[in-house]
């Protein structure tokens, strides 16, 4: 008997007919909206570069806005390749450069402060990021460490204390809020509908922002596995460039890959592990497909379970209470 | 230890549990797979030691085995402030 879990798996049999069946599904909701076209953030990774040639596919590249939105600890590289998609596929783009606005709303300035509690020098010139423990590793919490690198190049690792973790989270959740906020400025002065950008993993595991990149008006790759992203990018032409980039989160100011900040293993390995939890697929199988440990991959499947139970919170819609005193909300089902 | 497992189970009520008893939690059962600690609530719960009994949990004893059910956490309070000895016990007289 075959095993039951390889990459196989989730590989698209016709990625041509997924492109359409995305493409109609784009077209239709939209419309349902009475909204004309689409607007999208550009971060220059496969994403968002897919969408925006899907949304192209779906409307005509005049009717897709491509907004890059840079801001001081983007890397060097994103407003490049944010450009390279949305040339790619002839979609017109516009600059924010969100700098501004996150300095007036105080982002750096409160992510700072939080930091200096655990690493008092941190000031001018230094960089940062959030780290987190490996769990495939060993059998530990996994708990937010910051590495902070001085302008002479010394780096200090300190573990953050409740208070000073909500904080540097928060103030950092200005730039995705901001971005969106700029994203719904140009939807509704166009009259288009914004497109977010999650794949599945990042959908399933709450990897977003609530009310920032969380936020859109459809996400047309919420169901697929980054694994079959990468195959889209590359059925619709997504420049090689962008497809060779390792995914990162370009939120920090030191370069920080998406395995530091959240997921257990990379992409491909954490697409399996999800499918497998979704399949009923034993771990011990998916270690051997993987090349790990059972224990490793129960690790795994634990994180992923936990993760899940964060995610609620993340995905919830507000609610809107029904009490007694005045029935149910006006518009309720 | 009666007292430190009544503290720990009552922040554990007060703070992670919206239906049911702390009290019903079994001694041993894990917290993380009972979906009653996720990685903020290991934060909190860390501040809670280092606020109730002025400990201090450095990254090599923020483990599974340290404080993940609410049996290990109290044997591993009651051991740190033994450990502690009278300025822990101080720390925590001050704080109480």
């Amino acid at each position: 008997m075959p095993p039951r879990v390889s990459p196989d798996v989730l590989r698209l049999a016709d990625p041509e007919a997924a492109i359409e069946e995305i493409a109609a599904g784009l077209r239709s909701t939209v419309r349902g909206f009475r909204r004309r076209g689409a607007v999208l953030g550009l971060s220059g990774g496969v994403d968002s570069s897919v969408v925006v040639a899907l949304a192209a596919r779906a409307f005509g590249p005049a009717q897709v806005l491509g907004v890059l939105m840079p801001e001081a600890d983007s890397a060097e590289d994103t407003l490049a390749l944010g450009r390279l998609a949305a040339d790619a596929f002839d979609v017109p783009t516009v600059v924010e450069d969100i700098t501004g606005v996150l300095e007036a709303v105080g982002c750096y300035r409160r992510r700072d402060e939080a930091i200096r509690r655990v690493i008092p020098d941190y000031g001018p010139g230094w960089r940062s990021k959030l780290v987190l423990p490996s769990v495939v590793d060993a059998d530990q919490f996994r708990l937010f460490s910051l590495v902070a690198r001085a302008p002479d190049g010394r780096e200090e690792r300190a573990r953050l204390p409740l208070d000073a973790y909500l904080q540097v989270v928060a103030a950092t959740n200005f730039k995705q809020r901001t971005r969106k906020m700029l994203e719904y400025y140009h939807a509704d002065r166009l009259n288009f509908a914004v497109l977010g950008t999650p794949n599945r993993l990042e959908y399933d595991q709450g990897f977003f922002v609530k009310n920032g990149d969380g936020a859109a008006d459809v996400k047309p790759i919420a169901h697929l596995y980054k694994t079959q992203v990468y195959q889209l990018a590359e059925a619709l032409g997504v420049p090689e460039e962008i497809r060779s980039r390792p995914p990162t989160t370009d939120t920090y100011s030191l370069p920080q890959t998406q395995e530091e900040f959240y997921f257990s293993l990379p992409y491909d390995r954490m697409d399996l592990c999800l499918y497998a939890v979704d399949h009923g697929v034993a771990a011990a199988e998916v270690a051997d497909a993987l090349g790990l440990e059972g224990e490793q991959v129960e690790r795994v499947f634990a994180d992923i379970a936990a993760k899940r139970r964060v995610a609620r919170y993340l995905h919830a819609a507000p609610v809107a209470l029904a009490t007694g005193a005045g029935g149910s909300p006006p518009g309720a089902p | 230890m009666q007292e430190i497992e009544r503290d720990v189970r009552r922040f554990i009520g007060e703070n992670f549990i919206i239906d049911g008893e702390a009290d019903a939690l079994a001694g041993d059962a894990s917290l993380t797979q009972h979906g009653v600690l996720d990685s903020m609530g290991v934060l909190e719960l860390i501040l809670f030691l280092e606020q109730r009994y002025g400990l201090q949990v450095p990254d090599e004893e923020a483990l599974p085995e340290n404080l993940d059910s609410v049996d290990r956490i109290v044997r591993y309070a009651q051991r740190r402030l033994a450990a502690g000895g009278v300025e822990a016990a101080g720390a925590a007289a001050r704080v109480a």
